[in-house]
């Protein structure tokens, strides 16, 4: 039990529950905080770096202690715990609102997976000068984005977080983009504010037809069957299109081909992984029907996994190759969501980590290779691990975590992914496999053109990894292990999840 | 006594861990090998009390950890299809098996690692070897002692994973990319297929069978343990509701494919063969880790001997690739091509002989031909390095300019041309045709199994003869460069390592001695303990009779194989003198016509051989590693047209699939769900 959850004190004193509050506003307190801070000098833009990093450690810090708390917990990963938080908040609407902040198990997974992978790109914010300010002003408002979805339990909120990223990331974008920016930003602006849409409209059938009175998503909506299909189209074309899955990944793969550094793994890791746990928590959780289709789900896995990882074996752009790669784990995120099982789905959620780490660990390698070399597209690229073999390192920790390699992230989430899907689709279950041993080898290849062969006399002044770029990645790599090893840490916290997501009466 | 296996596993591990720390190569090499020997010497104590302790029963000790475990929710129908508790341990089975093979494991890994001191001094991956090697010993210590499929399989994908790693260890040269990732990605395919095999056999056994009516009261899921080595299970497995023939050949082949693919066996030869420009010492680790798919089969064996027909089919695919892999080595010039087919081919004789029935001889096999595979390596590389080229029939004069290293030839040759008595063991187990549940192989399979089998082995005895006459008798070959002065001995680390590989052979081959049985009576007998008494399937013992034909056999195919072999290699050394227009060798016209007959028909026989080696299985194989250039080439030539209507075919297809989803969730067309 920890402090800042609600506990019985000897003096009868009951302590407000705020860890996900904290957890989710420390990101903006700093963000405001870097707001109105100058950034003539470089000693000010510093401090300003400093508060940003500051910003994403307090939100990783107590998105740990909220994942711990749960985690410990035998009934851990159910909603309506001991963190829950639930004040009222526009109460005099004639459909009220409330302040409502739960997680359920893969809630609580990708908190900690958004909040590291932010940790580590405001460390990599660090190399950059330029317009200081309103990248980390951005990045944490950003970050109170993402993690305000995963905790938000009343529509309303969840809408507001959902909306949120539109204006940063359409900044950070035109800002600090490269190539097409102004085309990639545009695409994802309409991309989000079209899935926004689509979402404001199932929010208020859900509040009108299924006689809630409220806000709430605490409470199961009781919708007759047409609204419950509509409902349920409606809110998978929205998050399929925030997943980025075939055939609508190409706003997405723009939006990581044309941003640099940080954000190229920002985008990567998180924005997609919103729209699955969309697709989980919500198309899933609230609409039973959804397990008629599953088949419609199967067949989008596989076609997600092929043509995807097809198109890598085509990229010849680095950051596209590896936005592909994580395209085709969004198919076996797909698989899991087709398989509709306790196991599935939390296999589902193992592998949404495990790709969220292997992306983000990926692009930042992939910006230290264009930073070094001026060059991303891979064609123009090869023996760089003359010169930078802590990087070739780096990077072979990424494509490792991407194969499933046993004893890092991705392996236990494939065991489970595939034991719970194959009993409802055991012939897609096989080709989505064949479909890991394509990403293997086009990742494995990709490697071996960019970092083995002669050494490239272009490239004889690359410096290797310095202390900072090992920090972070080191940081990615060391979470992809710990997932890899002790994947038992939180087994009972996702099933608990995902029972819930299944089964919402029984779950807890 | 028996947690002491877990620090078998780990210590090797520990070592890996620790070499970082070490300032120089040297060191770290020197510690990753200290760590080994302790894990040698912790795996002979867990023996040693094995010995004491549990001579015969065979029953084993499990130390487990959990590694996951959920509990499916009873509210779904999930708990009809999977267990209701979900999960799976890590730890360490010592059985009298997984004793015997950790001891030899951390021993051919400390002969592996002492070949990298002696070979890759100075070499800029001096330390990375080291560490690497040091893992792959780790988790081939952890596959042995594993205690379930689980285990296994996450042991292999973690070998799959350092030998990649290992493989690379001269990234930079453009030749060992594509035969790396070949590797990596058939191995990784096995893996594949080992998981669509658990994953199989939770969906279909799992929540089927009566756990209640298995010995030793493990309950949780079917790969936590090896339930399947249990006769009980066995039984209970032949009876249960979902087992049918159709799921247990299936399961056969899923969890087959990695055992063959891992012991690189035909047809998934291709991926090891092609690694021959890879350092020595890496070659002998990968090699020593082709013993995971014996030790793979061996575990999952209740399942092979329960299914019909599926032991006669690995009896006759190990036969015929023992055939393959021996006729290759005989049509090879190239030492280190042959080291790594003869390790292939001696494993194929176990498979035979597993496929017949033949457990412990099966496994005595693997255990005999390991450090022998090994030995070969060992002189291969002091001959190579010296001779500076791994043609053989451009060495020669080894007995007379490397005494030592002539001698490490000369017992590698005697014992695999047939002293070591495993073709006689192969032969025997498919004379004696008898399965550990009283089955037996078909007439007809028998007839087949056992003629390949013979045939394997003269083309075994032959081709060892030829190593050891071009090698080792004559000189060497007058080429341009060559200075036969500087052909002198190998450095005193790979004399050593070459001792030890030799001695471990011949005590190997002592402890497999058939026929031998106990004497003496009361307390002061002593048991037969030869190591088919020692290691053998569930309660059954397998003695390796004492067979007089198979030994007759055995023994006049080391005959005729060492002087055919002898033959082969001198005509061929004669025809290349001749080209070169050297002195002949003195012989009699009779002879001289005979022996140019015999070697004409052996080149063209051999010739043969290689070029379908060259010509058909090799490029299969390379274009595995390959293809991925050919596909992305292929994909670029392609014009945007064709990409769009290739999507708009795929976008046709989701949305009939969407079509059919539809009718579905109405009733109108029948889908499986849970």
């Amino acid at each position: 039990m920890s402090f800042l959850a609600q506990t019985t004190t000897t003096t009868g004193v009951n302590f407000p529950t705020i860890v996900f509050t904290l957890a989710v506003w420390s990101a903006t307190v700093f963000a405001l905080i870097a707001l109105a801070m100058p950034d003539q000098t470089p000693e000010q833009r510093a401090r300003i770096k400093a508060v940003a990093t500051s910003g994403a450690g307090a939100a990783l810090f107590f998105s740990i202690w909220a994942t711990q708390t749960q985690a410990a917990n035998a009934a851990g990963g159910a909603p309506g715990g001991e963190l829950l938080e639930q004040h009222s908040w526009l109460s005099s609407f004639p459909f009220p609102s409330t302040y409502h902040l739960d997680a359920d198990g893969l809630g609580l997974g990708l908190l900690l997976l958004v909040s590291v992978v932010f940790f580590c790109a405001s460390l990599a914010a660090w190399r950059n000068d330029r317009r200081v300010k309103l990248l980390s002003f951005c990045m944490l408002i950003l970050e109170t984005a993402f993690l305000g979805v995963l905790v938000a339990y009343d529509w309303l909120l969840f809408l507001f977080f959902w909306s949120l990223p539109v204006a940063p990331v359409y900044l950070l974008v035109r800002g600090f983009g490269r190539g097409h920016r102004a085309r990639a930003a545009s695409r994802y602006a309409i991309a989000s504010l079209l899935t926004t849409a689509l979402l404001i409209l199932v929010a208020g059938l859900i509040t009108v037809q299924g006689n809630l009175r409220a806000f709430d998503m605490g409470t199961l909506p009781t919708l007759p069957g047409t609204g419950q299909a509509v409902c349920f189209w409606l809110t998978a074309a929205a998050f399929l299109l925030a997943m980025a899955v075939v055939p609508v990944h190409s706003a997405l793969l723009d939006l990581e081909e044309d941003s640099t550094g940080a954000l190229a793994a920002v985008f990567g890791a998180v924005l997609p992984t919103m729209g699955a746990y969309g697709l989980l928590h919500v198309t899933l959780g609230f609409f039973p029907i959804a397990v008629n289709y599953s088949l419609f789900f199967a067949a989008l896995a596989v076609v997600t996994v092929l043509w995807s990882g097809v198109m890598a074996l085509r990229a010849d752009d680095l950051r596209r190759l590896i936005g592909h790669a994580g395209n085709v784990l969004m198919g076996l995120v797909l698989l899991g969501v087709a398989g509709h099982t306790t196991i599935s789905l939390t296999g589902a959620t193992y592998i949404l980590i495990a790709r969220g780490l292997a992306v983000a660990l990926l692009m930042l390698a992939a910006s230290a290779i264009q930073e070094r070399t001026r060059r991303i597209r891979i064609s123009q690229l090869g023996g760089l691990a003359w010169q930078a073999p802590h990087l070739a390192a780096f990077w072979g920790v990424g494509i490792l975590t991407a194969s499933g390699i046993p004893l890092l992230g991705g392996f236990f989430g494939e065991l489970l992914l595939f034991t719970g899907a194959f009993p409802a689709h055991r012939w897609t279950t096989v080709v989505v496999l064949g479909g890991t041993l394509l990403l293997a080898g086009v990742l494995l290849w990709t490697a071996q053109r960019v970092f083995a062969g002669a050494e490239h006399e272009g490239f004889s002044r690359v410096r290797d990894l310095g202390v900072l770029e090992i920090t972070y990645l080191g940081i990615l790599a060391a979470v992809s292990l710990f997932f890899g090893i002790l994947p038992a840490h939180f087994d009972t916290l996702f099933m608990n999840g995902a029972t819930n997501i299944l089964y919402p009466l029984s779950a807890g | 006594m028996y947690n002491a296996a877990w620090v078998v596993v780990l210590l090797p591990l520990a070592g890996a861990i620790f070499s970082f720390v070490a300032e120089t190569a040297r060191r770290a090499a020197q510690l990753c090998m200290a760590f080994v020997a302790g894990s040698l010497i912790v795996a002979l104590i867990v023996l040693g009390d094995r010995f004491a302790h549990h001579t015969l029963s065979g029953l084993p000790n499990v130390s487990a950890l959990s590694y996951f475990s959920v509990t499916l929710p009873s509210t779904g129908t999930e708990t009809s299809i999977f267990p209701s508790t979900f999960g799976a341990v890590v730890g360490v089975r010592v059985d009298n098996l997984s004793a015997s093979f950790m001891v030899l494991i951390a021993f051919l890994f400390l002969l592996v690692q002492g070949l990298g001191m002696g070979m890759l001094r100075g070499d800029a991956a001096h330390r990375r070897f080291f560490w690497l090697s040091s893992v792959l010993a780790s988790a081939m210590l952890g596959l042995v002692a594993s205690p379930g499929l689980f285990q296994d399989w996450m042991a292999l994908g973690a070998m799959t994973a350092i030998t990649l790693l290992l493989l690379l260890h001269r990234w930079h040269r453009e030749e060992t990319a594509a035969p790396a990732r070949t590797a990596f990605l058939t191995l990784l395919g096995a893996d594949l297929s080992l998981l669509i095999g658990l994953v199989f056999l939770v969906y279909r056994l799992g929540g089927a069978i009566s756990l209640s009516t298995v010995p030793g009261g493990f309950t949780a899921a079917p790969f936590d343990d090896y339930r399947i080595l249990d006769p009980i299970w066995q039984n209970t497995l032949s009876g249960a509701p979902h087992t049918s023939y159709q799921t247990l050949t299936i399961l056969c082949l899923l969890l087959g494919v990695p055992v063959l693919i891992r012991a690189a066996q035909i047809p998934f030869t291709g991926w090891f063969l092609g690694l021959r420009e890879a350092p020595l010492p890496v070659l002998a680790a990968v090699s020593v880790s082709l013993l995971g798919g014996v030790l793979l089969l061996a575990r999952v064996y209740t399942l092979f001997l329960s299914t019909l027909h599926a032991l006669s089919v690995v009896a006759v695919i190990g036969a015929a690739g023992a055939v393959v892999l021996s006729a290759a080595c005989l049509a090879s010039r190239d030492i280190y091509r042959i080291a790594l087919l003869s390790v292939a081919a001696q494993l194929a004789l176990a498979i035979t002989a597993m496929g017949a029935g033949g457990y412990s001889t099966g496994l005595l096999i693997a255990f005999v031909s390991s450090p022998l595979g090994l030995l070969l390596m060992v002189a291969a590389g002091g001959a190579g390095r010296a001779y500076r080229t791994r043609d053989i029939h451009l060495m020669g004069g080894v007995w007379r300019r490397m005494p030592r290293t002539g001698l490490a030839l000369t017992i590698w040759a005697l014992l695999t041309g047939g002293l070591d008595l495993v073709g006689y063991d192969a032969v025997s187990a498919i004379f004696h045709n008898r399965f550990p549940n009283a089955g037996h192989l078909a007439g007809w399979v028998q007839g087949l199994a056992g003629g390949l089998a013979m045939l394997a082995v003269l083309l075994t005895a032959m081709y060892a003869g030829r190593v050891l006459i071009a090698v080792c008798a004559g000189g060497p070959a007058p080429r341009r460069g060559g200075v036969v002065e500087r052909i002198t001995e190998a450095g005193p680390e790979l004399r050593r390592v070459a001792l030890l590989g030799a001695a471990a052979s011949v005590v190997a081959v002592l402890i497999g001695l058939p026929g031998v049985s106990g004497f003496g009576s009361g307390r002061s007998r002593v048991p037969g303990l030869t190591f088919t008494h020692w290691v053998f399937y569930g309660g059954i013992k397998q003695d390796i009779p004492f067979v007089p034909l198979a030994l007759v056999i055995a023994l006049a195919a080391l005959a005729a194989g060492l002087a055919g072999g002898g033959l082969v290699a001198r005509l061929r050394w004669a025809g290349l003198r001749a080209r070169l227009h050297l002195p002949q060798i003195s012989a009699t016209p009779a002879l001289r016509r005979a022996g140019l007959v015999a070697a004409r028909l052996a080149g063209a026989v051999s010739g043969e051989l290689a070029a379908l080696d060259h010509g058909l299985v090799e490029p299969l194989y390379d274009a595995s590693g390959e293809g991925l250039e050919t596909a992305a080439w292929s994909l670029g030539r392609l014009r945007g047209r064709r990409l769009g209507i290739g999507l708009a075919a795929m976008l046709a297809v989701v949305l009939i699939l969407v079509g059919l989803s539809v009718l579905a969730a109405s009733g109108h067309f029948p889908v499986r769900t849970t």
